[in-house]
């Protein structure tokens, strides 16, 4: 470890400072947006700091990502429109307590969960972070491959009433996924000579289109709904630190849970935030309730997890350089450019910069707390302004949102499309989340599996003769076999009172 | 616009059968066992194996339920036209945006939504030309987003900071 | 009414007046440039033309804009500027294309595109793990010629591409039976390299700069460099040329092209803006400091270069046996 001293002299600089706060308000705006994501926010930073100096560049990057990724929640919790891949999750759960005019509890627990889990994975990150980089790259594709599928037993948590209406989103999902260039031989699919379809579709157009628009479709015509309830941003502070002690289990499982899927390069805050929603509503009691309590449970963790998962993805990035997600990925090229090349050498030459980098994350996480709550209250007031106007300027943004981060038109035309097509789904009771989740999840699927097989020219064995790829496996299929039975008995108990589409969970 | 649970089913099976189809097409090039068609294939069997639950259980569950229901919004024009005003809104920005350029396919978007929903036009066109100013401002001069600038396009150097 | 009115010709005259104020039409650039990247925000590619912009922006005080379009591998990218009006105003960047068009991906050829100037080309390289029984490019070689599907070998992104093309080329030379190579690909060479740190590959392909960390930590070792000169900030690192005598290289480039058919005397002015640009020291230094390899080329020159491209890449994939020809 390095002097705290040199670190905090560094961090003391006024400049850097500035830099700070100004990047934490741009990340927290654009990721309130409906419409703007943590994605875009990431990538349309990058012209400005590409040129300046190493310290306060890569201070910018890291802030505004974690500002955004947290402030994806505040559009999901209150107009159901969620912010980033990750939110989705549990946007259902948070609108509902926003509806019961609980929006500060929603959003309380999400910014508080946010903020502890980055400090966790900030402390992990500082304590150990070349020891579990060395564990995180022993995994290969065998080991993603079954990550992946664990990760898509998810869908079944948010699946809603009907079990086969969720998988028919997943799978649906999964298709959106394949269009364009297969990843391994190449081979155009589902492009019908389309340009724009072989680059394939992209996640946050759809992810727009299926949530914002078609919540906005829905609201067209229900005169009398107010967008939503206000926040009451005064008693967030309150209501929350109550919780936080009861919800503690909930916090550090999701935090350490974030950390370590987003330690795993390949894996992002998404999928972290989606497994840490299905082991809330699993492993406890607690979370697994209908009620507020229940609610509050799966946003903690969801949350701690998603932020947590940003810290855990500075590990294989500066030990190895190797990213998690697309908005890890800028991060990492940023410091590169910058000249602090990720590396084990980094934590023996420039150990000041690096541990610097660390102080940066921890303090980032800590200004979310006061900024959170500024921004919510600020959303809060622009949200009693009248839906007729506010709603076609949400529009505008889900149109920019989805062209800025894809550059190309075509994106606003799926934008169009999925609106309508969410729009159906919901009205049919088709839940969106899984398609999300999918669209997630289906190219990390076919890649490693793909791959796998090439490497062993053909014998599924693979997959289970890895000591740790193996013992994956097996947990996943206890767990889709525990899942299909479980999902099985409740239908045939249902059966009864004549409604098989009754199956919750 | 809701239908019945088994209409849902055969859609889904229809596009799972599709799919399986398509996927039949791609076939592996090299010597690779399974091809750029093995994943779509499986996809569309799992759709046609979930569609066909559905068409079962809507049976089952649902045999009194109407094949379609019509909700009652859609009897009153004023809000069929509110609601189809969005997908036609985005519709005109992606064909407009290039020639007429983002500040004004904006302004006229945001108006017409506005209009549209029984805001007074001249409140509409303020707020609208306010709104697509300052967005413009903020994308294309400052953070530059590559907006189109359409009739602009010759003088924008100097919009561009 | 009179306010929107007012508010409409305020606007009218800001613009006329910007307009006067312009002055006379100069050569070019007289607008925004688009300059469009078919790489993400934030890679080596997005990093040297938002370098290159920058001078060109400094040089004639217009904005270059830089538009990232990286989707289906750069295909949306190349096809958006090649089909864009050739006026001088919407250029990109020029990397490895051939392939898309052999695999049935796109329809561009090098005679889709106006090439303006090449400014930096960086080499393949081949890279074992340290703890592999491959020691040398010898030995992968003769490991090779026992049986060509013995190594699992992974193309540090998609295969048929800058990476593999020019190993598949050595191994060509040397006689292998390249159709039965198990040539694996990856979704980028860190997704490569990652499997060769957990014993998943054997052989990663990808430029070397990649794989310094790695590299530091002890676990990758690079065993040629598909270059005809050692490259200066890696001078323990033997050229295959070196090893094997067969002079191959290769790997990826990075130029600035424009669509088909761009007046000759506009390619002269936009050829000497970005030679201004390329000599410059920042974005010399820029480049130096991150490692990435300069070398400059102009329009005449790029144009044999990528025609070249072109041939060695269809000569190789044909070796493969991939392709839709």
């Amino acid at each position: 470890m390095v002097d705290a001293g040199t670190i905090l002299a560094q961090l003391a600089d006024p400049y850097l400072l500035l830099v700070i706060v100004a990047s934490a308000a741009y990340g927290l705006a654009i990721g309130s947006i409906p419409g703007l994501t943590a994605l875009m926010a990431t990538a349309l930073l990058v012209p400005f700091i590409i040129f300046m100096a190493p310290l306060p560049a890569i201070a910018s990057i890291i802030t505004a990502s974690a500002m955004a990724i947290f402030a994806g929640d505040i559009p999901g919790a209150l107009l159901r429109m969620p912010g980033t891949p990750a939110s989705a999750a549990y946007t259902d759960d948070a609108f509902k307590l926003t509806r019961q005019g609980k929006s500060a509890t929603a959003l309380g627990a999400g910014l508080f969960a946010s903020a502890f889990g980055g400090v966790a994975s900030a402390t992990i990150l500082t304590l150990c972070a070349p020891w579990l980089a060395r564990i995180a790259l022993s995994f290969s594709s065998v080991e993603y491959f079954w990550l992946g599928v664990l990760g898509l037993s998810c869908a079944t948590f948010v699946a809603g009433p009907s079990l086969l209406k969720g998988l028919a989103s997943l799978l649906f999902g999964l298709f959106l996924a394949t269009m364009g260039l297969d990843p391994i031989s190449g081979m155009p699919r589902f492009t019908f000579g389309s340009t724009n379809l072989v680059g394939g579709l992209g996640l946050i157009p759809v992810l727009i289109g299926l949530f914002a628009v078609s919540e906005l479709l829905r609201n067209s015509y229900g005169q009398d709904r107010q967008m939503s309830e206000k926040a009451k941003p005064a008693s967030i502070v309150k209501t929350v630190v109550k919780l936080m002690w009861p919800h503690k289990i909930g916090l550090l499982r999701g935090s350490l849970l974030g950390t370590v899927v987003g330690s795993l390069p390949g894996a992002g805050s998404d999928i972290a935030a989606w497994i840490s929603y299905a082991l809330a509503k699993k492993s406890s009691k607690r979370g697994n309730s209908d009620t507020e309590e229940g609610a509050v449970e799966r946003i903690m963790s969801a949350s701690a997890a998603n932020n947590a998962s940003l810290g855990g993805a500075y590990i294989p990035a500066t030990v190895f350089g190797i990213p998690g997600d697309a908005i890890t990925a800028i991060v990492i090229s940023v410091m590169f450019i910058k000249g602090v090349n990720p590396g084990p050498t980094l934590f023996l030459n420039q150990p000041q910069v690096i541990y610097a980098i660390f102080a940066i994350f921890f303090l980032a996480n800590l200004l979310m707390l006061p900024l959170g709550i500024a921004c919510i209250r600020g959303f809060g007031l622009i949200l009693r302004l009248p839906t007729s106007i506010i709603s076609p300027v949400i529009l505008l943004f889900c149109i920019l949102g989805a062209f800025s981060v894809e550059n190309t038109l075509f994106a606003v035309g799926l934008v169009a499309l999925f609106g309508l097509l969410g729009y159906v789904m919901e009205e049919n009771e088709v839940p969106l989340a899984p398609a999300i989740l999918g669209l997630i999840l289906g190219p990390l699927l076919e890649q490693t599996f793909m791959t796998t097989m090439l490497k062993s020219q053909g014998d599924l064995l693979t997959f289970f003769n890895r000591p740790i790829g193996g013992t994956i496996g097996a947990v996943t299929i206890l767990v889709w076999a525990l899942i299909i039975g479980l999902k099985l008995f409740a239908s045939r108990d249902a059966k009864n009172d004549s409604s098989l589409a009754d199956t919750a969970s | 616009m809701k239908a019945h649970d088994s209409i849902v089913g055969l859609v889904v099976a229809i596009l799972g059968g599709a799919i399986a189809l398509y996927s039949q097409s791609l076939v592996p090039p090299r010597h690779l066992n399974y091809g750029p068609g093995f994943f779509p294939l499986l996809i569309g069997i799992g759709l046609v194996l979930v569609g066909g639950g559905l068409i079962v259980q809507g049976y089952v569950t649902g045999r009194d339920k109407p094949l379609f229901y019509r909700p009652r919004w859609l009897e009153n024009r004023q809000l069929v036209f509110r609601f189809w005003i969005i997908p036609i809104a985005i519709l005109f920005y992606w064909l407009a945006v290039t020639p007429l350029g983002f500040l004004a396919t904006a302004t006229i978007l945001l108006a017409m939504i506005q209009i549209a929903n029984g805001v007074r036009w001249k409140l509409a066109f303020a707020v609208a030309l306010i709104t697509a100013l300052v967005v413009n401002i903020l994308f294309a001069s400052i953070l530059h987003v590559p907006l189109s600038w359409g009739v602009l396009t010759p003088i924008s150097g100097l919009f561009i900071w | 009414m009179n306010r929107s009115r007012r508010i409409i010709r305020t606007i009218l005259c800001t613009s006329a007046m910007a307009t006067l104020l312009a002055g006379p039409a100069l050569a070019w650039p007289d607008q925004p440039v688009s300059m469009i990247v078919v790489a993400g925000a934030g890679g080596g590619s997005d990093f040297t033309f938002r370098l290159l912009s920058r001078e060109l922006e400094s040089q004639t005080s217009q904005p270059v804009n830089v538009i990232n379009q990286a989707q289906g591998g750069g295909i949306v990218g190349y096809t958006t500027y090649s089909t864009a009006k050739p006026d001088g105003y919407t250029m990109g960047q020029l990397s490895p294309f051939a392939q898309f068009k052999i695999l049935g991906q796109a329809d561009f050829t090098a005679d889709s595109f106006t090439p303006l100037s090449l400014v930096n080309v960086d080499p393949s390289a081949i890279h074992v793990g340290v703890s592999s029984d491959l020691k040398s490019l010898d030995d992968i070689v003769a490991a090779l010629k026992k049986d060509p599907a013995s190594l699992r070998i992974s193309c540090g992104g998609t295969c048929s591409a800058s990476w593999d093309i020019p190993f598949i080329s050595l191994m060509m030379a040397e006689g292998i039976d390249v159709a039965k190579i198990n040539l694996i690909p990856a979704s980028g060479s860190a997704a490569g390299l990652q499997e060769l740190a957990s014993g998943g590959m054997d052989v990663v392909l990808c430029s070397i700069p990649e794989t310094d960390a790695l590299t530091d930590a002890g676990m990758v070792k690079t065993v040629a460099v598909l270059s005809s000169d050692r490259l200066e900030r890696y001078p323990d690192v033997p050229t295959a040329k070196e090893i094997t005598g067969k002079d191959v290289t290769g790997g990826t480039w990075r130029g600035v092209a424009g669509p088909a058919g761009m007046d000759p005397a506009l390619v002269k002015e936009i050829e000497a803006q970005l030679k201004v640009a390329y000599e410059s020291e920042r974005f010399q230094t820029g480049m130096k400091d991150r490692g990435f390899g300069t070398q400059y080329m102009d329009s005449a020159g790029f144009a044999a270069f990528i025609k070249g491209h072109e041939a060695q890449t269809k000569e190789v994939m044909t070796a493969l046996g991939v392709g839709s020809e």
